[in-house]
Order: structure tokens, then C-alpha cells, then sequence
């Protein structure tokens, strides 16, 4: 009688031990991706200290500018391996943080999130990047902040206008810092212009926009049409 | 000894909810307490869709599934392709129109993103955030 | 015995009197030094408090770069600063809902502020220390389980001024505070007694 017991109690025992369990060397990882990156790519490293094979059910990215890789689809015990996250960085800019969920056939700890954190450094810091006057307006000087990034230096900016509606001048305003005014050369007609700014010795551009628009539209009072109505047409140039 | 320290303790708390519920109040328009963004940033369905002329759609959305399907008349910025997308969305805005920026689940606050830099970067009024996204788009018009 | 008892007074007199004084020295010094603990300390909680009701990002570069007239400039033109953020940082630590999260994000600094005006005034001392120390554990606490729950928290005790600190800074800081404040403790449990 004690002997099936013992047995019974030893073998739930060792079924409990028996489990498997993946380690991750870390769930989050912080990136510094150069200014001309396109992608960050993080190496999640990950090791079976179970007894029992580990099966991936589903590795998924938190949205469609991260893809996330597995080597395998199935980690036996004492095996090593990693997931691969790999972030898009397009024209994004600042701290960028994306997740990728992990699901396992575990036990415990099905769901693991692991974390990309992507500071992505910026030469140019272009504030406002769109200068705007209604048609009729006077035709005042509008001014375009320039700053330059912390990790970055940068004596002189060269803007140039895509037509010859707007000038500009650049000054500069401090360490770091530069300030483009920007002139129409008259509010009468809708006209717009794309700024080019580029650092000196350096292929990265930086752009805003310098339009001259229509007169406000009039609101529309409730009930109005019920779908949105498709954006009219620019006229006069555009860049 | 014990009752005095609590005594003090309650009285500091106390104290201290005076300016904090004065900041709460001069700030209740800026920050929702249901959602991390602000109330005067959201838009639901209906409501966007009472602006008709006056607002602009822009689908926060990745390429391929604004392609696949977006609100009729919604133009496309997403920050894959920011700087080729901005200048023509800045094309068709004009001041008094009010800009309303939707993704989906799938795309991880890219709406809010969007919006923000929309607020931000080109210093737009008048952003806004579809509550819902394009799902709630989709349950109100299909 | 008489004269024997006149001789010995004046002696027990001069040394009841030089012991009177090197105790008041000391005396002096012990409270010039909790003085200063008190300030100290009241000093970064004010700070901590400020930096998440104020925009002082600005003003903090300007003061690294020792830029003191820019400084000054930024002093004139301060604004408040977004709730939202620290109720953001709050957030990502990912223990209390949302609505709790902006709660918090309005209240701690002023009960920091408090608090430390408290420690500087001498005014409900006791409880004020009694809210930093819990306050400070609790932080601690929180913060190490972020980070063995691998959440990424930006947000310590100075709100956006310490957004690029590392984990084991945050710690040390935290750490050094709370020693501060157990030595407060104690300093005030002393005075007690001595009063008793």
C-alpha cells in the first residue's frame, strides 16, 4: 500500500520538477541606432532550463513597423537560442518603444513581452516645419526654429526654396540653434514651397513647408453630409 | 507616540490634496481620467462625422493597409514615409479645418502618434483622434 | 571640614561650568548637523516635487552648461508642466490603473513639497518623515519590480528630469535617500528622549 503511494507521490513530484521553463537573458533592450539607420535589430536570447521541450505558439510584433523571428519553433531542454525583433525605423524620430509577445506551450509564464526601446537620434530639430498664410494676409516674416541634436554638431544650414514665392534667411540664434525667416513674397495668390534645409557636410536633408492657403472654410452646421467629403484640389504650385 | 505620528502624518496628507485638487481642476481639460489621452483629443465616430467639409481624414495606418481599404477621402501619413507623406498632407489643409487622425489596433497607437507630431512638428490645431480607430469606422459604416 | 568643603566647591563649579560648555558646543554642532540633514534632504524632495509640477528641463540644461543667464531667462518664463507625463511614468509601472495613475500624478509632488517644508520648519516633523520614508520604500519597491517584470520605466524621482537615468541609479538614489531619512529618524528619536 505505501510502496503505490510513494510512488504516486514521487512520480507528481517529478512531473511538478519536470517543467519547462525558458530563461530570457533579457526582456528588454535599449538601442542607439545611428542617425542613418533604417532598422534597429534586437537579439532576444533565450535558454530552456526545463526538462521538457518548449514550443512556440505565436511570436507577434505590437504593430507593423516591428518583425519578430524565431530560429526555431520548438527549444529542447538545455537548449539556447533567440528571437530576433527587428524595427523599421522609416522617418520616425525620439524614443521609440515596441513590443513583441512571445506565447509558449509553458506551464507557467505562457506570455512573455519583450521590449525594444530605440532612442533614434535626430540631427535636426525643425520647429514649426509648415509656415502658412491665408490668402490676403499681410505678408509677414514667419520663423522656422532650428535646433541641432545633443549627440550632433553643426556650424551652418543651407535652406533653399523649391520656388521663388518665399525667401528665406538664415540666422544663427545660439549654440546649436538657428533661426530661418521666412517671406512671401506676396499673400495674393495659393502658393506653396518646399524648404530644403541640409546641414553643412552632410547628406541628410531636413524639409518644411511654406504655404500661402485659401480663406478659412465656413463650418458646416450639424446633420451635414454624413460621409467626409474628399479634399479639394491644390491649386497655383505646389513643390 | 504613536497617535501623534499618525495624527501628523493625516495632517500633512490632508494638507497637501489642497493644491493638488486645484491642479486637478485647472487642469481637467488637458488630461482624461479614462484613457491616457486627453478628452479634448478624442472624437468618436459620430461626432467626426457631423464636421463633414470641415475635416480632414488621415489614416495613421501602414502603407499596405491603407491601400487595402481606408475612409473614403482619408489621405495616408504614417511615420514610415513622414517626410514624403507630410508635405502632401499639408497640401490639402487649410486653417479652420479640423484633422482627424485613425489607425487600427494592429498598428500600436500610431494615431497618436501622428496627431502628436501633427501638433508638434507642423504646430496644427484642431487634431484629433478617432475613438475606436478604423474598427469603430468600420461599425459605423459597413 | 568646613574650609575642606569651601576649598572644593570653587573646583566642582569651574568643571560643572566647562562641562556645560563643551556640552553646548556639542549640542550645537549635533543640531547644526541635523540642520543640515533636514535641508538636505528637503531640499531634493522640493526639487523632486517641483521638477514634475513645473517645466524645468530647459532651466536644468541651461544650469549644466553653466549658462546662468539663460538660467535667469528660463526662470521668468516658466510653465507648468503636463500631468500627463509623470502620470504616464506612473503608468508604465504598470500596479495601479490609469485613473489612480493620474490621482498620484496630482498629488506626490505636493505632498513631497509638503513634506519637505515640514522637515525645514520643523513643523509635524515626525509624520512628514514618516510619508518620505513609506514614500521613498514604496518607490523602491515598485522600481525593482518593474525591472525584474522588464518594464521599461522612464520616470524616477524627478520626473522628466531624471527620464535618462539607469536603473541602478535610480536605485542608488533612492537608497541614499532613504538612509538619509533613517538617520533623520533617529536623530529625531535622540531628541526625544533627551527632552524626556
Amino acid at each position: 500500500m505505501k510502496t503505490p503511494i510513494f510512488a504516486f507521490t514521487l512520480s507528481m513530484i517529478m512531473c511538478l520538477g519536470a517543467r519547462a521553463e525558458l530563461k530570457w537573458e533579457q526582456t528588454m533592450i535599449e538601442l542607439h541606432p545611428a542617425a542613418n539607420d533604417k532598422q534597429a535589430i534586437g537579439h532576444f536570447k533565450y535558454e530552456n532550463t526545463g526538462k521538457t521541450p518548449v514550443h512556440f505558439k505565436s511570436v507577434h510584433a505590437s504593430c507593423g513597423c516591428t518583425t519578430a523571428q524565431s530560429q526555431k519553433e520548438e527549444v529542447p531542454p538545455g537548449d539556447k537560442g533567440e528571437i530576433t525583433a527587428t524595427f523599421n525605423i522609416g522617418d520616425r524620430t525620439g524614443t521609440q518603444v515596441k513590443t513583441v509577445t512571445v506565447e509558449t506551450d509553458e506551464a507557467t509564464n505562457q506570455k512573455t513581452v519583450l521590449t525594444l526601446k530605440a532612442e533614434i537620434p535626430q540631427q535636426l530639430e525643425v520647429t514649426p516645419n509648415f509656415v502658412f498664410w491665408k490668402q490676403g494676409d499681410k505678408a509677414d516674416t514667419k520663423t522656422i526654429n532650428v535646433k541641432v541634436g545633443k549627440d550632433f554638431t553643426v556650424k551652418h544650414i543651407k535652406v533653399t526654396s523649391s520656388t521663388p514665392d518665399f525667401q528665406t534667411k538664415v540666422e544663427e540664434a545660439g549654440k546649436g540653434e538657428f533661426k530661418i525667416d521666412v517671406k512671401p513674397q506676396d499673400t495674393n495668390k495659393v502658393v506653396a514651397s518646399m524648404l530644403t534645409i541640409q546641414p553643412e557636410d552632410s547628406q541628410k536633408v531636413f524639409y518644411a513647408t511654406a504655404r500661402i492657403t485659401n480663406a478659412p472654410t465656413a463650418p458646416v452646421a450639424p446633420g451635414g453630409p454624413t460621409a467626409p467629403a474628399r479634399p479639394t484640389a491644390p491649386t497655383g504650385q505646389t513643390h | 507616540m504613536k497617535f501623534l505620528l499618525a495624527r501628523q502624518a493625516a495632517v500633512v496628507a490632508a494638507l497637501a490634496l489642497l493644491p493638488a485638487a486645484g491642479e486637478a481642476i485647472y487642469f481637467r481639460d488637458k488630461i482624461s481620467w479614462r484613457s491616457a489621452i486627453a478628452p479634448s483629443e478624442m472624437v468618436t465616430v459620430e461626432h467626426a462625422r457631423e464636421w463633414g467639409d470641415t475635416a480632414i481624414w488621415v489614416d495613421a495606418r501602414p502603407d499596405d493597409e491603407f491601400a487595402n481599404d481606408h475612409v473614403p477621402g482619408a489621405i495616408s501619413l504614417n511615420e514610415d514615409r513622414w517626410n514624403e507623406l507630410l508635405p502632401q498632407f499639408l497640401a490639402v489643409w487649410a486653417p479652420g479645418k479640423k484633422i482627424i487622425v485613425y489607425c487600427s489596433s494592429l498598428s500600436c497607437n500610431a494615431s497618436r502618434e501622428v496627431a502628436r507630431r501633427l501638433r508638434k512638428e507642423a504646430q496644427l490645431s484642431d487634431v484629433f483622434v478617432l475613438e475606436g480607430g478604423w474598427e469603430a469606422w468600420l461599425k459605423k459604416n459597413r | 571640614m568646613n574650609e575642606t568643603s569651601n576649598v572644593q566647591r570653587p573646583t566642582l563649579n569651574v568643571e560643572s561650568s566647562a562641562s556645560v560648555t563643551t556640552s553646548t558646543i556639542k549640542n550645537q554642532k549635533s543640531y547644526i548637523f541635523w540642520r543640515i540633514l533636514d535641508f538636505v534632504l528637503a531640499g531634493i524632495f522640493i526639487f523632486a516635487g517641483l521638477s514634475k509640477i513645473l517645466d524645468l528641463d530647459r532651466l536644468i540644461a541651461d544650469l549644466q552648461q553653466l549658462q546662468f543667464a539663460s538660467a535667469l531667462a528660463d526662470l521668468r518664463n516658466l510653465s507648468l508642466a503636463s500631468p500627463a507625463e509623470f502620470a504616464s511614468g506612473i503608468d508604465n509601472f504598470k500596479i495601479v490603473p490609469w485613473p489612480i495613475s493620474v490621482a498620484l500624478a496630482f498629488y506626490l509632488p505636493w505632498l513631497e513639497i509638503l513634506c519637505a517644508l515640514a522637515l525645514v520648519f520643523r513643523f509635524l516633523y515626525r509624520g512628514a518623515l514618516a510619508i518620505l520614508s513609506a514614500s521613498i520604500v514604496v518607490f523602491t519597491l515598485a522600481t525593482i519590480a518593474a525591472k525584474v517584470r522588464g518594464l521599461d520605466i522612464t520616470c524616477g524621482c524627478f520626473g522628466h528630469a531624471s527620464q535618462h537615468w539607469s536603473f541602478p541609479a535610480h536605485l542608488a538614489t533612492n537608497l541614499a535617500i532613504l538612509t538619509g531619512l533613517v538617520v533623520l529618524w533617529f536623530g529625531a528619536a535622540a531628541r526625544e528622549r533627551r527632552a524626556d
